[in-house]
């Protein structure tokens, strides 16, 4: 019954988008309607295919694939509508390939009246930090676990916040089989009572609760069909000074993610920071047992998450530095990082004629403790509690570590140049499920410089090199790319493989791409090959398959 | 005091969302009472996994383990063909250097677009949008359509001429319902207790491998190629027979104590097993 109203709640708003969409090609939104806005945008990308058996690029029986979608948006008074159009003429090798063919999987429609808001259809949320309830959508991981239901939102006082949502989460081109339903509460103190208005202390609290229904018809154990999670958080601020912290609970929640254990889950996440001009410093640290919460208890890899367990450690975003990323392990994981970044003042010895940009990061992840139920079961075992965790003491496991340092510097009007250092320890057997391999230790250094042309040119290059004994051993990277601004790119890479202990592996990896844009619209083509890999956004990853072939990017916005 | 009103009623609200979050919680046991299977010779409707796995994969078997607990618990109405294809079943150096696979696995494993192990198919249907399911999916699903009635039943004659392992098949399917559309019959022989090596993450075994593991329900080949024949061209109705029959070759290598023959009958477009019947090669 719900879905059938859910559907036509669907067919009205598409009916409606397609009215919009039919009528106004020959009218300006404001000749619609006076004062509605329209915008959107439109992204695509189509990759041609070789098959190439030494990088391990399999043979692609379409040879083209394609990934595209397009927002559409309306705003009137209160009121706005929204679709998204999506299509797969298949999905992009590395993608799931459940997404196929073309649908309508997002549309909405909401309106604010009064300090109230409400969302029919789908819509992104989050609660606090995301720890027992986060829908978002993250196109380079393919993953979107947007809401399917109804979003209320009220603002009884200026500082309280209170949100309400159910609903079911996107699978690909349809919805999960659990029902998600939670409420969040947000008070900032200040500015509720009048009497600390003027108070330098400023303090934000909140609460939430989400719980999931999933029917129980597994013939070997009694599941629970209502899973809740609670959550709550503190985070205050004093000028330069930031504290944050968030504590989340859920109960037996017995999965795929873990061996079906009834085990409760726990998560803890502290943040502090301190930042004035020229000093920053950045410290976290989190705690998670067994907090995989999803809408389907069947679900794997990054389907149906209903919440998001923030990452403690940092994001690269050069070619090497990012070559072994950490993901986020709901099953058990302490960590912590801390950011030192501060600027040597201009005109000194050190600091050069122009000041230099100082980053010095640190981050460790570890194995949480875990104790056997019993001395005949297993640590895990399923259908049973799984094991005792002493909350405070750290597992014997070392996950990932990562020490950095980054220093960027302005050497002339024309010229700037970075230089990078990272240590990274990563667990192949923990972050990428191998039982076999080694630990990986990679040292990483990377050179990064521009130099600003006349006529609004540049050129910018990059040198990266990696040293490893093990995986696939020792990588060089050089990259350089010419920008004629504001409308031509052209750029040439090549990462080389070149201390593989296979020769016939000792690979080159290149890439030429070329891109042109103008207004809202961008296009780049670019050839070359992809080594397999893994790339992760926030601590969650998707394997990348090597590939090699024609790549083409079109976006455009409105 | 409008303040204190309106603080007043966030916390009331807050009190019963969190007093009526949906919570259940299970204590032990947390195994349900096994019942067995149905032990008798009614018209059933009978089950098959299509298991997806490899030797070199260390999480397959507990996908195995599944597939037996459920196995052992619907009895005689649940089959299992174990399919060694894709990544983890190529052979590589000792002791993985064993070749499991074949043609028709392999043919299968890339129609349906198998990209992770252990995954199976229950029926080759759909649940909730995915025909490829993890193993804790296998029961949910299987328990969603063993009750339904069935719409056929498939009757196995075989007779085996040792000597030249030559084995002739008979199969006669006895419509049940009214049948509109166009089905394919399709089977394949399968071999128990194959003992070879298995990697596993079970912490008992510290190099990750189980060296005399038994591998069960292994895919052999094919009767009758691997999208089988088509079974009738006109729509079936209740009482009708349709008779198929076969030659197959078996290979030395197997133990034909161990074989069996598994055979089921599919929607030609939706690819959904409506009924499936396994025998042993020597009865």
């Amino acid at each position: 019954m719900i879905r059938n109203k859910i559907n036509i709640l669907k067919n009205i708003i598409v009916l409606e988008l397609a009215f919009l969409l039919v009528i106004t090609p020959n009218l300006k939104s404001q000749e619609l309607l006076e004062g509605a806005r329209i915008w959107g945008n439109f992204e695509l990308n189509s990759q041609y295919y070789f098959s190439d058996t030494l990088i391990g690029a399999p043979e692609v029986p379409e040879k083209i694939l394609m990934n595209g979608f397009g927002n559409i948006n309306l705003s009137y008074k209160d009121l706005t509508i929204g679709m998204r159009y999506e299509s797969y003429q298949n999905a992009l090798l590395g993608y799931d390939r459940r997404y196929k063919g073309n649908g309508i999987p997002y549309r909405f429609a909401s309106f604010t009246r009064d300090n109230f808001e409400v969302t029919l259809g789908n819509f992104y949320e989050q609660f606090g930090n995301g720890m027992i309830f986060r829908s978002y959508e993250e196109r380079d991981l393919g993953i979107d676990n947007a809401m399917d239901g109804l979003r209320l939102v009220y603002r009884p006082l200026d500082g309280i916040t209170l949100r309400g949502i159910i609903g079911q989460q996107r699978l690909f081109f349809d919805t999960g089989p659990g029902i998600v339903r939670g409420f969040d509460t947000r008070i900032n103190l200040n500015s509720v009572f009048s009497s600390l208005e003027e108070n330098k202390n400023q303090w934000i609290v909140g609460g939430s609760v989400v719980s999931k229904y999933q029917p129980d018809r597994n013939p070997l154990y009694n599941l629970p069909e209502n899973v809740a999670a609670f959550a709550g958080n503190l985070s205050f601020a004093r000028g330069p000074v930031n504290i944050g912290s968030e504590y989340a609970y859920k109960i037996n929640d017995p999965s795929a993610e873990n061996n079906f254990i009834y085990k409760d889950g726990q998560a803890l996440h502290l943040t502090g920071s301190y930042a004035v001009r020229g000093f920053g410093l950045l410290l976290s640290a989190k705690r998670i047992d067994n907090m995989g919460f999803r809408s389907d208890r069947n679900a794997t890899g990054n389907d149906l998450n209903i919440n998001y367990l923030p990452p403690t450690t940092r994001q690269h975003f050069y070619s090497l530095s990012s070559m072994y990323p950490y993901a986020t392990q709901p099953t058990g994981e302490m960590g912590f990082m801390s950011e030192l970044t501060f600027r040597i003042p201009r005109e000194t010895t050190i600091g050069g004629q122009y000041g230099t940009n100082v980053t010095v990061n640190f981050s460790r992840a570890n194995s949480i403790h875990k104790e056997k139920i019993h001395d005949t079961i297993p640590v895990g075992q399923t259908g049973t509690d799984g094991y005792h965790s002493d909350f405070f003491r750290i597992g014997d496991e070392k996950y990932f570590q990562d020490f950095n340092i980054e220093i960027n510097r302005r050497l002339s009007p024309t010229l700037r140049g970075l230089i990078s250092y990272a240590y990274i320890n990563y667990n192949q057997n923990v972050i990428e499920g191998y039982i076999d391999k080694e630990m990986v230790n990679a040292h990483i250094v990377i050179f990064d410089v521009t130099h600003r042309l006349p006529e609004r040119r540049s050129l910018r290059w990059e040198l990266q090199h990696l040293y490893t004994k093990q995986d696939n051993q020792n990588w060089a990277m050089a990259m350089i790319e010419y920008t004629i601004s504001p409308n031509w790119f052209f750029a040439i890479s090549d990462q080389y493989n070149y201390g593989n202990e296979i020769e016939d592996l000792q690979i080159h990896y290149y890439t030429l791409s070329a891109g042109y844009s103008k207004g809202g619209n961008r296009f780049s083509l670019s050839y070359g090959k992809q080594r397999e890999g893994v790339v992760c956004v926030g601590g969650v990853c998707r394997k990348v398959p090597a590939s090699n072939g024609f790549m083409l990017n079109v976006t455009s916005s409105f | 005091m409008y303040i204190i009103k309106k603080i007043l009623l966030v916390a009331i609200i807050n009190f019963f969302f969190f007093l009526f979050a949906g919570c259940d919680k299970i204590d032990p046991p947390y195994m349900t009472d096994y019942e067995g299977g149905n032990g008798n010779d009614e018209d059933v409707r009978k089950v098959l996994l299509e298991e997806f796995t490899g030797h070199r994969c260390p999480n397959c078997p507990e996908g195995s383990q599944i597939a037996k607990d459920l196995s052992n618990f619907y009895g005689d109405q649940m089959i299992v063909m174990s399919i060694h294809s894709g990544f983890f079943s190529e052979p590589t150096t000792s002791p993985f250097d064993y070749d499991f696979r074949t043609e028709e696995g392999e043919a299968i494993h890339d129609f349906f677009g198998v990209s992770s192990y252990p995954v199976g198919m229950i029926n080759r249907k759909s649940f909730d949008a995915d025909r490829l399911m993890s193993p804790s999916a296998w029961g949910e699903a299987i328990s969603q359509i063993i009750d339904i009635e069935p719409d056929l039943r498939i009757d196995i004659s075989l007779n085996l001429n040792s000597k030249a392992k030559q084995l002739e098949v008979n199969f006669n399917v006895h419509a049940l319902k009214n049948l509109e559309k166009q089905y394919y019959i399709s089977a394949f022989i399968t071999e128990n207790m194959i003992i070879k090596p298995q990697r596993t993450n079970n912490p008992d075994y510290p190099d990750g491998v189980i060296e005399n593991y038994e591998h069960n329900n292994v895919l052999r080949k094919s009767v009758n190629r691997t999208w089988g024949e088509q079974l009738n061209e006109e729509p079936m109705f209740p009482g009708d027979v349709f008779s198929k029959s076969y030659s197959v070759y078996l290979d030395d290598e197997w133990e034909t104590e161990n074989c069996n023959l598994v055979v089921f009958v599919y929607d030609e477009n939706s690819h959904e097993i409506i009924q499936v019947e396994e025998k042993p090669i020597l009865n």
